[in-house]
């Protein structure tokens, strides 16, 4: 199925907004200042943005607040503030008549649905039964509901409505009649006025006389409830959706699911706490019937689909399958070979080589996945966004179809911020929490699953095959400015020499030279003072990356000879090696010498800096092919040739008596500090820092 | 402070941000204060407050001073 890309009103929240007035502006930094704002913040924002004129802010904010745990008030706040913006901003993909016909007070779950269903992309317009007049409705041809002409009835009926004894006789002849009294309501509908049915089914209420007996007991009410699910499940067809509240209820807790206060105060069969969930999945199931529901998964590799980082650890050193935290990988890609199954077409999108990454798939024991579940398989050096677009087009899909998954706060936000209509799934920092996060996000619903279903990733393989056409890349300096990154020049020390020593052993993709060298080996070369060594940490409003590059280089006649240059492959492409290359040529400067020599010495790996110091401006050097080392290249640039680097950060150097593990540590003695360090240092830790 | 967290809440749901609370206030003066609206109120305040005001006091409160009084009692905040 193909869809338009550009009808998505953006979910996400919009940085940076323009500051239309202090108000904006003083929230809009709140917000910036963690990844998922609270709910109470983004109701201040929609209504911000709605007393400052602008509508499409407004709206924005109060779907983003459907995304995050609001209560009933802030849900109740943004439902205003929607109903009064919407008719101000661009159409949603698609528009309903929606009417709530409820066996119990349903007026809270009508007055959020249009807010949930905006979210799933449908601008819904409603009407609502009166208090338990739903039979009357649907059986009345001249009601309401008929005047109203609905395109989809929605059925809010609880278990008390089920006409079902305490204990029956003859437990499969009173389910198949309790079934057919409401799959009798669904034709009655279907055949009136044509509109799809969505039902509530019954969550089956935990307070159970018989206890455990019931189980036993054929008849008694919780086992019949339990089969009039399933059997209204089997009954469903063309046009009548489930919404499976015994799930839902069982899922939340019985007991947070119904309040028996609020049940005799106002009869509230659906205690108010659990209304926003409920209408969430209902406009999941009313996506669903319209075709509006999300039909891609675009998944991150590194540190998502398995622990640790491939370019660094190796096939061999990624977590997946064995250990607790392999395990947690494995579940989390065993579930999204079920959601491939059910239709949902899988892509990949990592920053890494292709032909590691693809190894990782067909070699790996622990891999779940297979070549051949992946629609579309973009591994490269391409910003996030550029490869999310990519996908989108190759697949012939639209950007509102696609779910993007990644463990990295900063990428998540460039995708957030430059493909808007992507919807971007946060995961949790605990890979246990993935497949939790993943299965709380209810827009893949779809109405039916057919044998199309499991094939569909082979379709779109085949289409991607096909595909050459790209999206234009989007401007990613003003991203990058967003960052608010701030590179810092740490002295090699004690403190940080291992961690220096753990890169230079163990980078691979970012490693000009390759050289592997022992702490003990750094330390010798660092004492003499013909060499240069410069470590750089780098951090951004979201994470501090820690200690991420290094360049070794030393004095050689007229020339700084860069022996080391290295790089985490978490900061790569943030131009972060633009300010190190400044900063090499400035430290040639300070020593008074007049060049700057690198080397590039080819690996299996490092394809991905081969033609860095020519980006750089320096110039290749006619030196002899020296036979010990077949294929390394020497360049030179001059140290005061003018030089700019894009300037998308802050470089800093450390003050004096700084940790450079994080804070400001005066007065501590050494030994802590190097304990501190090392337990910061664990390989397990460092790993799933790796990101 | 009772006060403050009040009128957020009363602000939420009558969706009226310039909306200001005060203890002579009764139902009638604010536009859209039916049943439904009330008992979304008090499940409001009984979530914000952690309490759970008893059904005969429910029927008590004349003015919102009474509510304020009352969820100062059962919570402890003033």
């Amino acid at each position: 199925m193909t869809e338009s890309g550009d009808t998505g009103v953006g979910v996400g929240p919009d940085r940076p907004a323009p500051p239309r007035d202090g108000r904006i502006a003083e929230l809009t930094a709140l917000a910036a200042a963690s990844e998922i704002p609270t709910a109470a913040l983004c109701r201040d924002l929609a209504v911000a943005h709605e007393r400052a004129g602008d509508p499409d802010g407004a709206v924005r904010w109060a779907l983003a607040l459907t995304d995050t745990d609001g209560d009933l008030g802030a849900w109740s706040a943004a439902a205003g503030v929607l109903r009064r913006c919407l008719p101000a901003v661009a159409p949603l993909p698609r528009s309903a008549r929606v009417a709530v016909l409820g066996s119990y007070t349903t007026s809270q779950f009508a007055a959020l649905l249009p807010l949930a269903a905006a979210r799933a992309g449908v601008a819904i317009e409603t009407y609502e039964c009166g208090y338990g007049q739903y039979r009357q409705e649907i059986l009345d041809p001249g009601s309401g509901l008929y005047r109203f002409a609905p395109d989809v009835v929605v059925l809010a009926v609880h278990a008390g409505e089920a006409a079902l004894p305490a204990v029956g006789d003859g437990p499969d002849a009173v389910v198949a009649a309790e079934v057919r009294r409401w799959t009798a309501l669904w034709e009655t509908i279907r055949a009136r006025c044509g509109a799809r049915v969505v039902q509530h089914t019954f969550a089956v209420p935990g307070e159970v006389a018989l206890g455990h007996l019931a189980l036993r007991t054929g008849g008694a009410r919780p086992t019949l409830l339990a089969r009039v699910n399933a059997e209204l499940g089997r009954a469903a067809g063309d046009g009548v959706g489930l919404v499976d509240c015994e799930r839902l209820a069982a899922d939340v807790g019985k007991r947070a699911w119904f309040d028996a206060r609020y049940w005799h105060r106002s009869k509230q069969a659906v205690s108010l706490a659990q209304v926003p969930l409920l209408a969430r999945h209902t406009a999941a199931v009313i996506g669903a019937q319209l075709g509006v529901s999300r039909k891609c998964l675009v998944l991150d590799l590194d540190n998502t689909l398995w622990g640790g980082v491939l370019g660094e650890e190796g096939l061999a050193g990624i977590a997946l399958g064995d250990g607790a935290v392999g395990e947690a990988f494995a579940a989390f890609q065993d579930y999204v070979v079920e959601l491939k199954d059910r239709g949902v077409v899988l892509a990949v999108c990592s920053k890494n080589n292709d032909a590691d990454a693809r190894e990782a798939f067909e070699r790996h024991p622990g891999m779940r996945l297979r070549l051949d579940d992946i629609a579309m398989f973009s591994a490269c050096w391409d910003d996030k966004p550029t490869q999310v677009r990519r996908i989108a087009a190759t697949l012939g899909l639209g950007l509102d179809a696609l779910v993007f998954v990644d463990d990295n706060p900063a990428e998540r936000e460039a995708v957030r911020q430059l493909v808007g209509e992507v919807d971007v799934l946060a995961l949790p920092a605990d890979p246990h929490g993935y497949v939790r996060a993943l299965a709380d996000y209810p827009f893949f619903e779809t109405a039916a699953l057919t044998a199309e279903d499991a094939a569909r990733t082979a379709t779109y393989r085949a289409r991607a095959e096909l595909a050459a056409a790209e999206a234009a890349a989007p401007s990613l300096a003003e991203f990058h400015r967003g960052l608010d990154m701030t590179a810092t020049v740490v002295p090699l020390d004690e403190l940080t020499l291992p961690r220096v020593a753990q890169l230079v052993g163990k980078t691979n993709q970012f490693n000009l030279t390759g050289r592997r060298r022992s702490a003990d080996e750094i330390a010798r070369l660092a004492a003499d003072p013909g060499t240069a060594v410069l470590c750089i940490r780098l951090a951004d409003r979201f994470a501090d990356h820690g200690l991420v590059a290094v360049v070794i280089a030393v004095e050689a006649g007229d020339a700084l000879a860069v022996d080391t240059w290295l790089m985490s492959c978490r900061v790569i492409g943030r131009t972060l090696e633009d300010e190190v290359a400044g900063l090499i040529l400035a430290e040639a400067r300070r020593r008074g010498l007049a060049r700057v020599v690198g080397e590039y010495r080819p690996s299996p790996k490092n394809a991905l800096v081969a033609d860095l110091y020519e980006r750089l401006g320096f110039t290749r050097m006619d030196a002899p092919d020296d036979p010990s080392e077949p294929g390394t290249i020497h360049w030179s640039r001059a140290a005061d040739a003018p030089y700019a680097p894009p300037a998308l950060m802050r470089v800093v150097a450390a003050a004096a008596g700084v940790d450079p593990n994080g804070a400001d540590r005066p007065g501590v003695p050494p030994a802590e500090l190097s304990t501190h360090v090392f337990a910061q240092t664990r390989p397990q830790d460092r790993r799933m820092e790796e990101v | 402070m009772v006060q403050d967290r009040l009128q957020q809440i009363f602000r939420e749901i009558f969706s009226d941000d310039g909306l200001l609370v005060s203890d002579t206030m009764t139902a009638e003066d604010v536009p859209g204060w039916d049943s439904l609206a009330h008992i979304n109120l008090i499940y409001a305040v009984e979530r914000e407050f952690s309490i759970q005001i008893a059904d005969d006091r429910l029927a008590s409160f004349a003015t919102v001073g009474d509510m304020r009084e009352h969820i100062e009692e059962l919570s402890g905040v003033h």
